[in-house]
C-alpha cells in the first residue's frame, strides 16, 4: 500500500500536465478583429448651410420648382437619380434561370397589398418623386425628383398619403429647403419604417423604436442605439452617386452585388474562438445574433383576404383583446406579433419573384422561393420573417390577380366598391393581364431576411440553441447537425452493444460469486 | 503468493492518461452527441477537440516507443492456446481452474487480449482518429469544389466511440479475473503483481532467461565484450591480490614521498598522506582548490611560476629544490619532480610530481 501512494504521484504528476493542457489551453484565432479595433465609417458631415441661398428663400409653387432649385446647382444629381432602384422601382434582375428581367416593386407581387399597379397614388406616397399616379407619370423628368424627402433635415417634411407622392399642403416648402443635407436614419425610415401600412408592419426588424434613444438599448439595435455604435443607416448602407447599396429579395436584385454585409466593417473572422468563425461558412451572422424580432411594435405575420366583405350589408371592424387580431371588411384578417423568434433557411441569395406571369402550380406558394441548399457552397442559413396570408387568384388561369384596392366609390377600388370581381378586373386591365372570371383565395409565403436588430454579444444564440435536439434549427433537415442528429439504427445498434456489455458482465460475475461460494463447500 | 514487476513507468503513464483522455472524451463526446448536458455545449467541443489532440500526440509517441523497445511484439495476434483461454473464461474461471497463460514482463497478454488490443490499435482507434480529424477540419475543408456531408463522419465516429465504450466495460470487468480481485490494477498503478507461486516462478524464469539471452546477443559486439574482459581481470586481480599496482602504492605511502597534482589553473586537485604530512594539512579540503602559491613565501612564488610555466609548457623537471611554508608556520625543503598531465588528447591539463622532504639539509 506504501508504494502505491508513492507511485501515485508520478502518475497523476503527468496527467495533471495533460489536463492543465487541455483545460487552459485557448487556441485564438489570428485573424480576429475586436470591437474597438473596427473603423467605424464616416458619418456624412458635409454641412453647406443652405439657409444663406437666395434660390432657396423664394416661395415655391410646386414642389417641383423646388426640385428645378436643387439641380440649379447639383445640375449631375438628376441623371444619377433617375437610374436608382428608389426611383425607377424596378432594377435589372437575375433569374435563377440566368434570364435578365426588369423587375422591382413595380411588377412584382407580395402577399401583403399585393401589388402597386392600380393603386399608385396610395402606393407610391413612399416614391421619391412627385406625382407617380398613374402609367403616365414621366420617369425621365427629373423635375419629379423628390430631393426633399431624403434631404430634409428639419423633421417637418411630410407626403400625403394617396396622392402619388405629393407634399402635404401644411409643408412650407421654403423653409425646408434651407434645412437640407446628409440623409439621416429618420429620413429611410419614414418609408422603411412604415411601409405595409403602419410600423414595424412588413419587415419586423425595423420600426421607429430603433431611433428612439430610451426604448433603443444596445440589446435593442446595437447599431442605431445612442449608447451603441450609434450609426446612421448610411454608415453602412454605402451610397455612390445616389446608388444606396442594400436588396432584398422581395422585390431588389439578385446576386451579391449591391449587399451590404457585416464583413464591411467586422471581416469575415470576427470571433476570438475558431470553431465559431468557422461557422461564417454555412452560417450567416445574422442567425446567431439576431435571437429576436420585432423587439417593439407589432409586426404582421398573417394576412387572411378571403375574410374581406359586407357583414349583412355593412362594412365591419374587429379587433381582439389584445390588438394582435384585426379583421376587417376591405382587408380581411390579419394577425400581429411581437418578439418573434426568426425562422431559418439555407439561402444562397437569389430568391424568385412573383409577377402577374407566374404560373401557380402549388397549394401554397411561396412568393419569393428562397433558392440555395446545404451542399451548394454559396448558402448559409439566415433568418426570416415569413409571412404568411391567402390571396385572390384566377383559378382557371393558374395565376396570381391584381386587384385595385384604393380609389373613390364606383372606381372599381374593393376598399370601396367591396366588389372582388370589379376589383379584379379594374387591376388586371390596367397591369393588361387576362383574367378568367374565376377567382379563388390561395396560401401563400413569402420571406423577410432579418438583418437589422442585431443585438449585443451577449444576446447571440449559443450553440445549444442550435446543436440540441429540439433546438432552433430543427425543422432545417438535409444535413448532419451534430447535437441535433443521430442515425437512429446506429445510435440503437450502439446501446445494445453497451447494454449487452453490461448484462454480460453482470451475467459473469454473478455465475463466479456462485461457483466460488459452491467450490468453498466442496473445499470444507 | 509472490509479486512480480510487470509494467515499467511508461507502461504505466501510457496507459492512466490513455484511460483518462478516452473517459474524458467519452464524457465530452456524448455531450457533443446531444445525449445530455453537462460542461455546456461550447466548453464540451472545446475540452473534446484538446482531449483529443493530448490522446494523439500520446498515441503517436506510443507508437514510437512501442517500435523503439521492441513492446511492439506484444500486440502481434496469435492463435496459440486461444481456444484454451476461450475456455478458460467459459468454464474453468468458474472450477477456480489456473489460467493458462502466463503474464510475465515480456508477455502481458493472453491470445485473447494481443487480438482484441490489435484490433483496437489497427481499426477502432485509426477510425476515430481518422474521423475525429475529417470532423475537426470538417469546415475548413469546405470550399467551392467540395461540399462534404458530414453525416458518414460523424456515423463512423459514433460507431467507433460506442464500441469503445463496451470495450471499457468488459476491459474493467476482466481486470478482476486476476489472482485477486484487484491485483491486476493494483499491477498497473504500482508495475508489481500479485500472482501465485507458480506464476511467479515461470515470470522470474522467464525473465532471467530473456536476461541471459540479451547479454548474450550483446557479447557480439567488441566493444562489450572488451569490457566484460575487463571486469572479469579485475576481478580475478581483486579475488587473488595479482596486482603490481597495489604493491606500489605501498612503497610510496612507506617512504613518505609526497605527490601533487595541479591543475593548469594553478590549484591543487590531488594529493597524497604524504604531501599533506610534510605541509602539516590534516584533510585534504585544507589544500584541494586552493592556488599553488598558497604555501610559499613571497620571494618564491616567482620560482614557483617560472617552474609551473615551464611544465605547462611541456618540459619535465627532473629535480629541483623549493621552499614551503607548513601549515604550522614552520619553513621547510623540498626536493621535487614535475611534469605535465596529459587528457586523451593528449593536451597539457595540469602538472604533477612527487616531492621529497630535504629540511634536514638546511639545518
Amino acid at each position: 500500500m506504501k508504494t502505491f501512494f508513492k507511485l501515485l504521484p508520478s502518475l497523476i504528476i503527468p496527467m495533471l500536465f495533460v489536463f492543465g493542457i487541455i483545460v487552459f489551453f485557448h487556441p485564438k484565432d489570428s485573424g480576429q478583429v475586436s470591437i474597438s479595433e473596427i473603423n467605424l465609417p464616416k458619418k456624412a458631415d458635409k454641412k453647406n448651410d443652405h439657409s444663406q441661398y437666395e434660390i432657396l428663400k423664394q416661395k415655391f409653387e410646386t414642389p417641383q420648382d423646388l426640385t428645378k432649385a436643387c439641380l440649379s446647382c447639383h445640375n449631375k444629381r438628376g441623371t444619377e437619380i433617375i437610374k436608382t432602384t428608389h426611383w425607377k422601382w424596378t432594377t435589372p434582375d437575375t433569374l435563377a434561370d440566368g434570364t435578365v428581367k426588369e423587375l422591382g416593386k413595380k411588377n412584382t407581387l407580395n402577399n401583403f397589398c399585393v401589388g402597386i399597379q392600380s393603386n399608385d397614388a396610395l402606393c407610391q406616397t413612399c416614391h421619391i418623386g412627385y406625382g407617380w399616379g398613374d402609367k403616365t407619370f414621366d420617369h425621365s423628368n427629373v423635375n419629379n425628383i423628390d430631393c426633399i424627402v431624403c434631404h430634409d433635415n428639419s423633421g417637418k417634411y411630410k407626403k400625403e398619403k394617396g396622392k402619388a407622392g405629393m407634399p402635404s399642403q401644411t409643408v412650407d416648402l421654403s423653409k425646408i429647403a434651407q434645412k437640407v443635407g446628409p440623409t439621416k436614419s429618420k429620413n429611410c425610415g419614414n418609408c422603411h419604417f412604415l411601409g405595409g401600412g403602419g410600423n414595424n408592419v412588413k419587415h419586423g426588424d425595423l420600426e421607429l423604436a430603433q431611433l428612439d434613444a430610451v426604448i433603443c438599448t444596445k440589446d435593442f439595435d446595437v447599431h442605431l442605439s445612442k449608447e451603441g455604435a450609434n450609426l446612421e443607416c448610411s454608415q453602412c448602407h454605402q451610397t455612390t452617386h445616389h446608388n444606396i447599396s442594400g436588396a432584398g429579395p422581395m422585390t431588389n436584385s439578385n446576386g451579391p452585388e449591391n449587399r451590404v454585409s457585416c464583413t464591411q466593417c467586422h471581416t469575415d473572422r470576427p470571433h476570438e474562438n475558431k470553431m465559431l468563425n468557422n461557422h461564417y461558412k454555412k452560417v450567416a451572422c445574422q442567425t446567431c445574433h439576431i435571437s429576436t424580432y420585432a423587439k417593439h411594435e407589432k409586426t404582421k405575420i398573417f394576412w387572411d383576404w378571403s375574410t374581406c366583405g359586407l357583414k349583412n350589408g355593412e362594412p365591419f371592424e374587429e379587433i381582439s383583446e389584445d390588438g394582435l387580431k384585426k379583421s376587417d371588411s376591405g382587408h380581411g384578417t390579419a394577425i400581429y406579433a411581437t418578439n418573434l423568434t426568426p425562422e431559418y433557411f439555407w439561402w444562397n441569395g437569389v430568391a424568385d419573384k412573383t409577377t402577374l406571369e407566374t404560373k401557380i402550380t402549388t397549394d401554397t406558394v411561396d412568393m419569393n422561393a428562397l433558392h440555395g441548399d446545404y451542399l451548394s457552397n454559396d448558402s448559409k442559413i439566415y433568418p426570416f420573417k415569413v409571412m404568411r396570408g391567402k390571396q385572390p387568384y384566377d383559378t382557371k388561369n393558374k395565376t396570381f390577380v391584381q386587384f385595385k384596392t384604393f380609389g373613390p366609390k364606383g372606381s372599381g377600388a374593393y376598399w370601396s366598391d367591396f366588389d372582388w370581381d370589379k376589383s379584379i378586373r379594374t387591376g388586371m386591365d390596367y397591369a393588361g393581364y387576362p383574367y378568367s372570371g374565376n377567382m379563388g383565395f390561395i396560401s401563400t409565403r413569402s420571406y423577410w431576411p432579418l438583418n437589422h436588430m442585431v443585438g449585443q454579444a451577449e444576446s447571440a444564440l449559443t450553440c445549444v440553441d442550435c446543436h440540441s435536439r429540439n433546438g432552433k434549427l430543427q425543422n432545417l433537415t438535409g444535413f448532419y447537425l451534430p447535437g441535433r442528429d443521430v442515425n437512429l439504427l446506429l445510435d440503437w445498434a450502439g446501446k445494445l452493444f453497451v447494454l449487452f456489455s453490461v448484462l454480460g458482465v453482470i451475467a459473469h460475475s454473478t455465475l463466479r460469486i456462485i461457483a466460488k461460494s459452491k467450490n468453498k463447500i466442496i473445499n470444507k | 503468493m509472490k509479486k512480480v514487476y510487470i509494467y515499467n513507468k511508461y507502461n504505466r503513464f501510457w496507459h492512466w492518461t490513455q484511460a483518462t483522455l478516452i473517459f474524458f472524451l467519452a464524457i465530452t463526446g456524448l455531450e457533443i452527441h446531444g445525449t445530455y448536458s453537462l460542461f455546456g455545449y461550447e466548453t464540451a467541443t472545446f475540452f473534446h477537440d484538446n482531449a483529443a489532440w493530448a490522446l494523439i500526440v500520446l498515441i503517436i509517441f506510443t507508437i514510437f516507443w512501442d517500435f523503439a523497445v521492441g513492446e511492439w511484439r506484444q500486440y502481434v495476434p496469435t492463435l496459440k492456446l486461444m481456444k484454451e483461454q476461450i475456455n478458460y473464461y467459459i468454464f474453468g474461471i468458474f472450477k477456480n481452474a489456473p489460467h493458462p497463460t502466463h503474464k510475465t514482463k515480456y508477455t502481458k497478454f493472453n491470445p485473447l487480449q494481443r487480438m482484441t488490443y490489435f484490433g483496437l490499435k489497427l481499426i477502432i482507434i485509426p477510425i476515430m482518429i481518422v474521423s475525429g480529424l475529417f470532423y475537426f477540419f470538417f469546415f475548413s475543408s469546405l470550399n467551392t469544389a467540395n461540399q462534404l456531408s458530414l453525416d458518414w463522419i460523424a456515423y463512423a465516429h459514433t460507431l467507433g466511440a460506442f464500441i469503445l465504450i463496451g470495450f471499457v466495460i468488459i476491459h474493467v470487468y476482466l481486470t478482476t479475473t486476476g489472482h485477486t480481485l484487484t491485483s491486476s490494477i493494483t499491477a498497473m498503478v504500482t508495475g508489481w503483481e500479485c500472482m501465485s507461486d507458480e506464476d511467479a516462478k515461470y515470470a522470474v524464469e522467464e525473465g532471467l532467461q530473456i536476461k541471459i539471452a540479451e547479454i548474450k546477443s550483446d557479447l557480439y559486439s567488441t566493444e562489450s565484450r572488451t569490457k566484460l574482459l575487463d571486469a572479469a581481470l579485475k576481478h580475478v586481480e581483486e579475488q587473488f591480490g595479482l596486482s603490481h599496482d597495489s604493491d606500489l602504492k605501498a612503497a610510496i605511502k612507506q617512504s613518505g614521498v609526497g605527490y601533487f597534482r595541479v591543475g593548469k589553473d594553478r590549484k591543487y586537485e590531488e594529493v597524497n598522506e604524504g604531501w599533506l604530512s610534510l605541509y602539516k594539512c590534516t584533510t585534504l579540503s585544507d589544500v584541494i582548490g586552493q592556488p599553488l602559491a598558497l604555501n610559499r613565501g613571497e620571494e618564491d612564488r616567482k620560482i614557483v611560476d617560472d617552474i609551473f610555466n615551464k611544465v605547462i609548457n611541456g618540459e619535465t623537471i627532473k629535480s629541483g629544490e623549493v621552499k614551503r611554508i607548513c601549515k604550522d608556520g614552520n619553513v621547510g625543503y623540498h626536493n621535487f619532480t614535475a611534469s605535465p598531465v596529459r587528457n586523451e588528447q593528449n593536451e597539457i591539463v595540469g602538472i604533477e610530481g612527487f616531492i621529497i622532504d630535504t629540511t634536514n639539509n638546511h639545518k
